[in-house]
């Protein structure tokens, strides 16, 4: 493999690595609530309707703030003229929605006139007419930026906020100037402004090199703390799970290969089709059932003075018992397979030299058979990787491990949403990294496959 | 002229699978009819966990809630059966024709007009670019009935120009563009097919509300890749046969070529791939369920009586009867599809 070509290589995982992240990236904008907090979803509208717009608008703005989420989307995006004339003339925080909606509607000009008769008055105001004034302006703006076309909303919309007449006669007239002025047609052409690095996207991919995937909305711990512990358990509980596997596999491939019209053969055979068919919740509920009915019991034989070894939670009930049915959702499939990919072997003709030369059927089979198997068998235990997870989900749930698919499990049903997107996104990283993996590990071997 | 095709008789194993789906889909049936009309299992927990075959009212006992086993069976068939079949056959519907119009079609069978696809390409601009503007001008005008009026001219001119022929001074040169839809089926496709099927539907179900219906539409979205892939390779090899050079020979159009030529052929791999992952998407659906995932808790299932019997496993037959009867689904569909693909082997059109 020359160097340009490894070059080439790496360059092409980093290259499915960024889209792999950019589209878990899209797809955590696209999340039904992901720019509301906990309990402000449409959905909850019932609880929260009556409160009136003005705080609601003030509760998510912080909101979207504090989650960073108030940045442009991506370095650069599209507004129309009018908003950008809007951020560029930087009305003060308080005042921006009324004035960027006034501006909107009715052009630049009567809207900086009544802007600075307003600041005029507000200097001169009591706190309370202050705030009253502004809660009725923001309102005003909410419903003009909901473009309504309904006649009465359009009604609506030019009348006096109420209690306005009661002020200064200039500051009426000026909103009387407001309302008839109309802005002009190019407000509403799109125009492509440069962000910089102050948007969502770019501050998601420097936390994400930085190890921080956000903090979840459950009990607000950083996301990474939760997955850490969970990760350990699951990594546990599947490599000793596919090991077992694997070695089962073996013995039991190389013997159906080598007696294939024994009784035991055939009964095996049968046993591992329908074990193969039945879904995986089933087999561990079953185990779980005879565990249970053989008086078992779950809790963990650990020390009570709190000093574990890595043995001792090996030997936990419900670690051994979860591997045990992953071993078993795993052994059907690899051990058809090899079966099968060895049973092929024997019609090669390599294989009737050897023989027909007089070497034993078993030197044949360890010698020469089974390095021809190891390249196909490899991408079979890789795909096995990668649908282990699934299976690793279903046992943890039912024997109460606190592994990833657990947590994978409860973020979906409590939608918290930051651990939900960084489990994803080591999911589909974990794929890519077996994939990359199994790629180079079979070049390697097999000098036959070398794809570049 | 000719032999028959013999027709293989049905084995017992297979007579009793066949049974039993009927029986499933019947059971789903009346679900859906008893659903219709609002009856939803009553709960009395005054009565719960009954053994089975002690009463008339409850033959199979009764669960934690009290509520009948049986009843609760009959309604759960309903879910597993809307959770199967519906979403398979569409997804089955849109794979055949995504694969057979990718392997007929290739990378270059679809050619496009380079002045069409440019005239497109400003339209939509302009579409985009005065799309504000126009509904600005129909808030400030109050012209509500031309809401939908920007649109409808669009579509108008998509059609003229679909329509249009291309004129005559332009059409100098290369000026046609191959649309390469094999390549990008085998893209999406590809990228469709790495993650395991379960994980994929878990990510997909968190971005609607958990319902019936939107699980079958992600189910749709998840299960229309294998056929396509099945479609494709078989159309693939079919392309050689003679006879299919016969009928494009012969100008036969091609809705009778892919009903009498093509589909005898990929009859069977598709049918045998619909029984397997019918029988696939029950075990599926049944671990969402089990998980708490997709559905929502007030539809009967059979994962979820499952999942409540984990923590009461004295009452044996809130565990067995459910299983058993998933189980058999699963094995009568699987027997069934092994009976179609055994068939493949003998269908084609020349015999």
């Amino acid at each position: 493999m020359s160097f340009q070509k490894v070059c080439l290589q790496l360059l092409r995982f980093f290259l499915t690595v960024w889209f792999t992240v950019s589209f878990v990236f899209l797809l955590s904008q696209l999340l039904p609530a992901a720019r509301s907090p906990k309990g402000m979803q449409e959905a909850d509208a019932a609880v929260y309707g009556s409160t009136n717009a003005e705080t609601l608008q003030r509760i998510r703005g912080d909101f979207l703030k504090r989650m960073g989420l108030h940045l442009p989307l991506f370095y650069s995006s599209i507004t129309s003229y009018g908003e950008s004339l809007a951020k560029a003339l930087a009305f003060p925080p308080e005042d921006a929605l009324w004035a960027t909606a006034a501006l909107r509607k009715h052009g630049a000009s009567p809207t900086l006139a009544f802007f600075s008769l307003w600041q005029a008055w507000v200097k001169q105001a009591t706190p309370t007419e202050k705030r009253k004034h502004r809660e009725l302006l923001n309102a005003w703006a909410v419903q003009v930026v909901a473009t309504s076309l309904s006649p009465e909303a359009k009604e609506a919309s030019t009348l006096f906020p109420a209690g306005f007449t009661k002020s200064g006669s200039k500051l009426e007239l000026a909103w009387e100037t407001l309302q008839k002025a109309t802005a002009p047609v190019y407000y509403s052409f799109p125009v492509l402004s440069w962000e910089g690095t102050n948007n969502i996207y770019h501050q998601w991919l420097k936390s994400l090199f930085s190890g921080n995937l956000g903090i979840s909305t459950q009990d607000h711990s950083p996301v990474l703390d939760k997955i850490k512990p969970a990760f350990q358990v699951s990594v546990l509980l599947a490599l000793t799970g596919l090991a077992t596997a694997l070695l089962v596999s073996f013995f039991a491939g190389i013997h159906f290969s080598q007696n294939p019209g024994s009784l035991f053969t055939q009964v095996c055979q049968k046993f591992l089709y329908i074990l193969d068919s039945i879904p995986g919740f089933l087999i561990a509920l079953a185990i779980f059932a005879v565990y249970l009915a053989f008086g078992g019991s779950l809790s963990s034989s650990l020390p009570p003075d709190g000093s574990s070894t890595p043995w001792h939670l090996l030997l936990d009930p419900a670690l051994l018992l979860s591997s045990l049915c992953i071993a078993l959702f795993v052994i059907p499939h690899l051990s058809l397979q090899f079966t099968r990919g060895l049973i092929e072997q024997k019609d090669r003709f390599y294989h009737r030299t050897a023989i027909g030369k007089g070497l034993s059927p078993k030197r044949t089979l360890w010698r020469h058979a089974l390095p021809n198997t190891l390249a196909p068998t490899l991408t079979i235990i890789s795909e096995v990787i990668i649908s282990l997870v699934a299976g690793v989900l279903v046992v943890e749930i039912t024997f109460s491990l606190h592994g990833i698919g657990s947590l994978y499990t409860n973020s979906i049903l409590t939608a918290d949403y930051p651990v939900m997107v960084g489990l994803t996104l080591l999911l589909l990283l974990f794929r890519l990294a077996i994939v990359a993996l199994t790629d180079f590990t079979l070049n390697i071997l097999d000098p036959r496959m070398k794809t570049i | 002229m000719g032999k028959e095709i013999k027709k293989r008789t049905f084995t017992r194993g297979e007579k009793l699978s066949l049974t039993w789906f009927l029986l499933f889909s019947g059971a789903a049936l009346a679900a859906q009819a008893i659903t219709l009309f609002g009856q939803e299992p009553q709960a009395h927990p005054e009565r719960a966990f009954l053994p089975p075959f002690t009463s008339v009212a409850h033959l199979l006992g009764t669960d934690h809630l009290g509520r009948d086993l049986l009843f609760y069976l009959l309604l759960s068939c309903r879910t597993a059966w809307l959770l199967a079949i519906p979403p398979l056959s569409l997804a089955t519907l849109l794979g055949v024709v995504a694969g057979t119009s990718a392997a007929i079609l290739g990378n270059s069978g679809l050619k496009v007009s380079l002045w069409k696809i440019l005239v497109l390409l400003f339209l939509g601009f302009l579409y985009f670019y005065f799309k504000g503007a126009v509904n600005w001008a129909i808030t400030t005008y109050s012209l509500s009935y031309l809401r939908y009026g920007y649109e409808g001219v669009l579509v108008f001119l998509l059609f003229l120009l679909w329509g249009m022929k291309v004129p005559k001074g332009l059409k100098r040169g290369k000026n046609e563009v191959a649309i390469p839809i094999e390549g990008a089926l085998l893209k999406i496709i590809n990228i469709w097919s790495t993650l395991p099927k379960l994980l994929l539907l878990l990510i997909l179900s968190a971005f609607t509300p958990f319902s019936l219906y939107s699980l079958m539409g992600w189910i749709c979205v998840t299960y229309w890749v294998l056929p396509a892939r099945i479609a494709r390779a078989s159309v693939l090899q079919l392309k050689e046969e003679t006879y299919y050079e016969a009928t494009r020979a012969l100008g036969i159009p091609f809705r009778k070529v892919f009903v009498q030529f093509l589909w005898p052929s990929i009859k069977g791999p598709i049918l045998t791939n619909f029984c397997f992952a019918a029988s696939g998407l029950l075990g599926i659906g049944s671990t969402l369920a089990y998980l708490g995932i997709g559905i929502p808790a007030d539809v009967p299932s059979w994962g979820k009586l499952l999942a409540n019997a984990r923590y009461s496993y004295e009452a044996w037959w809130i565990f067995l009867f459910p299983a058993i009867t998933l189980l058999f689904s699963i094995l009568s569909l699987q027997t069934l599809g092994n009976r179609f693909s055994a068939r493949s082997t003998q269908a084609s059109v020349t015999k």
